[in-house]
């Protein structure tokens, strides 16, 4: 009980109180692109949180060989970047062999929820914060969820700020900004401290 | 279209008169410092409000809206807010959370909730730090800290008890908000509001139910604490004025019942968790864009009933004359 | 969208520069600039390292050969990316190793910046290696002037400075040293640019 009740505080943790749009905009560039598309967004959201998650399993073991000295600053992006390379080639291979229907749909933005500042940022942050390879996934898992609930609670209001009503100067890309704004101030109350980066 | 924006201005009406009354009894209760703060925060939001319509060359028509935004900021300071932070948060309100979304009608979240919000971040110490009812305040724009002590909420959310009369309670005659706590006060207006069809009342008594029950189990069965718990951190007053906003609630009556649950879950997490003082201005914030997707679902969920069985469209028929809602009925009539 | 239709380098300066502004237009790499910069001294490390990364990634991005798959094509940017952040990482911690600190996380991020993701492709369509190294140079003068104007305006308004001098501000927003701060203040300046576009076509149209 008191297991899952760690987990579940974790899990609400890292979707809502350092959600990585709102509290450290991580990904919002990627957001900003994504939104504007309401067809392509479960799909999107699930690829994401299918990379974070898996992407934070290999990050715990990938630490565990790597990031021992004290210059390991200076490597660990690239050998990164392999793991995501490594995880996006398997991710479409193995699409192409068993789903080759969900694979001409999932080609289009499978590229874009792989090499995102959001799933690069994640494996820097919790290689920070976390230690155990269960706290790995979890917060993998939560951070990809995060943004998936950031891009959703974005593209509900896609009508709104892309509508004809929004003084020009405003509409789409600065309202959007503005938006996201007043959700992360919102948020904001939640964590209530300066987190670190 | 002449009775839509009728009942647009006559619900305008009804909120400001409900909202002077209140903002009367708390120029009683802290004199006339509270009137500066009152002129200062309608005087820059109608204004603004009039600039910007200038600017985007829109018609202003009947819109009372930002005299309400401007009394229900008024509302939500402390007596003793610097001036300059009031004036801060009447234009954030008005060009930020109103006009750059589009004006009247096509806000996303509560303009006074938002710029209330911006405000209490940004000048922290002064805005959330209260001075007692029936004291002197100096006129000056910064009150010196030694009059003003901490908000009764404050002390409720760090003991979970307080030393408060019933009858303070119910009056209002504690340290708080100019405007927020004057519970019997609230309770007349929110019944008159719902009389006159100006408050959701399916949304208000859903969010009384669910954070009556929150409280109850939390306080232990404590009626007195769940007095305090709905009088402290602008809790009554969100649920009504802000929550309930016309401009942002949604449009029928299952998403309206949706969203009262949304909102009140939202006050649960940043009560339960974070050491907010006012849970209620984050959760409005929060759950306004829920509100409208709830009634795009709705709607599309009404419509693919309606082809099958008329009956069920009775459940998501559209409550308030705003124009969008109607346009989407429009479209859809149109469409078939 | 106003955006100079032409493909000849004064077109493609305006893009840059004003038209398809990194920031204010397009929304590149916004989460370092509404985090980090936050007064002038921390953006201008902010510009220099983007700088450094984007412009050799880019660079070297360009030999990466046409008919390679896209999917492949992709990872050997961010490949590219991750090899020259090296020697930029230890070339600024040399140079201003409290700067990199602050930078934090966000320096190693600029590696998958969708302004490398979406700009390396955008290249490709343009013919000379003249016009895409104007391009890339263009872009980066123009992400950089934003950068530092937004973060100088920033400061102004939330710490009532300039570069750490007091200035005597009225009033010292500090909302605006926060991320949501970054996120509106940026929306309000990219609606403010906007509008200057506007005007300026509407003037030169009279």
């Amino acid at each position: 009980m008191e297991l899952m009740g760690n987990i579940m505080m974790t899990a609400f943790i890292a979707v809502f109180v350092e959600n990585t749009i709102f509290s450290r905009a991580l990904g919002t560039s990627t957001l900003v692109v994504i939104s504007r598309n309401r067809k392509n967004l479960f799909g999107f959201g699930l690829s994401v949180t299918y990379i974070t998650a898996l992407i934070s399993v290999l990050t715990y073991f990938v630490n565990k060989l790597f990031a021992n000295n004290d210059n390991s600053y200076i490597y660990m992006p690239l050998v990164y970047i392999c793991v995501l390379g490594f995880v996006y080639i398997l991710t479409l291979l193995c699409l192409w062999k068993f789903l080759p229907r969900l694979f001409a749909k999932a080609k289009k933005y499978v590229h874009i929820s792989a090499f995102n500042c959001a799933v690069l940022g994640s494996m820097f942050l919790i290689s920070k914060y976390c230690e155990t390879l269960s706290d790995y996934f979890i917060h993998g898992l939560g951070i990809g969820l995060g943004f998936v609930f950031a891009v959703y609670l974005t593209a509900i209001v896609y009508d709104k700020i892309y509508s004809e009503k929004v003084p020009y100067p405003f509409r789409g890309y600065p309202i959007m900004l503005i938006y996201l704004g007043i959700l992360s101030m919102a948020f904001w109350g939640l964590s209530g401290h300066t987190l670190n980066y | 279209m002449n009775s839509k924006t009728k009942t647009d201005f006559s619900i305008m009406t009804d909120m400001l008169i409900v909202l002077i009354v209140i903002a009367s009894m708390s120029v009683y209760y802290y004199g006339m410092r509270a009137a500066v703060v009152f002129a200062i925060t309608i005087s820059v939001s109608v204004a603004t409000d009039f600039l910007c319509c200038k600017l985007r060359k829109a018609d202003m028509g009947k819109d009372l809206s930002a005299l309400i935004t401007g009394i229900t900021l008024g509302l939500m300071m402390s007596a003793s807010v610097p001036y300059y932070a009031a004036v801060i948060a009447a234009v954030f309100s008005i060009v930020i959370a109103k006009h750059a979304f589009g004006g009247h009608g096509c806000e996303i979240f509560n303009a006074a909730a938002t710029g209330f919000l911006f405000a209490s971040l940004s000048f922290t110490q002064n805005m959330l730090t209260y001075p007692k009812p029936f004291s002197e305040i100096p006129m000056t724009s910064v009150v010196s800290p030694d009059v003003l002590s901490s908000s009764f909420t404050s002390a409720f959310l760090l003991t979970e008890s307080a030393e408060l009369s019933l009858i303070d309670v119910l009056i209002g005659k504690f340290n708080g908000p100019m405007g927020t706590g004057f519970v019997l006060l609230m309770l007349v207006a929110v019944v008159f509001l719902i009389f006159r069809r100006s408050v959701s009342a399916i949304t208000f008594f859903t969010e009384a139910v669910i954070l009556g029950i929150y409280a109850f189990v939390r306080y232990d069965n404590d009626i007195m604490s769940v007095i305090y718990f709905f009088a402290s951190g602008m809790l009554l007053f969100g649920m009504i004025f802000l929550s309930c906003d016309y401009s942002i609630i949604p449009k029928t009556k299952s998403s309206r019942f949706i969203y009262g649950v949304v909102f009140s879950i939202c006050v649960i997490i940043f009560h339960s968790y974070s050491a907010t003082e006012n849970a209620a201005i984050y959760a409005v914030i929060i759950s306004s864009p829920i509100g409208i997707e709830l009634d795009r679902k709705a709607l599309s969920f009404a419509d693919m009933i309606k082809n099958k069985k008329s009956v069920f469209h009775k459940v998501n028929k559209p409550l308030n004359h705003i124009n969008e809602t109607l346009e989407i009925l429009e479209k859809n009539e149109l469409e078939k | 969208m106003i955006v100079a239709n032409d493909n000849s380098c004064k077109g493609i300066v305006k893009n840059a520069l004003l038209y398809k502004n990194p920031i204010f237009v397009s929304g590149m790499v916004i989460a370092p600039v509404v985090v980090m910069a936050n007064n002038f001294f921390d953006a201008v490390t902010l510009v220099i390292a983007f700088s450094l990364i984007t412009f050799f990634t880019l660079l070297m991005s360009s030999f990466v050969p046409k008919n390679i798959v896209y999917t492949v094509r992709i990872i050997l940017y961010t490949i590219i990316g991750a090899l020259v952040y090296v020697p930029s990482v230890i070339f600024l911690k040399y140079l201003m190793p409290e700067g990199v600190e602050a930078l934090g996380i966000f320096f190693p991020l600029f590696i998958t910046s969708s302004f490398i993701i979406s700009r390396s492709e955008t290249i490709f369509f343009l013919e000379t290696k003249g016009k895409m190294f104007l391009d890339i140079i263009f872009c980066i003068i123009g992400y950089d002037a934003a950068v530092l104007l937004f973060a100088a305006i920033r400061e102004i308004l939330a710490f009532g400075t300039i570069c750490g001098n007091i200035i005597g501000m009225p009033v010292e927003i500090a909302a605006l040293q926060n991320p949501f701060g970054g996120f509106i203040l940026l929306g309000l300046i990219a609606a403010v640019f906007r509008s200057i576009l506007l005007f300026i076509k509407r003037v030169r149209q009279k």
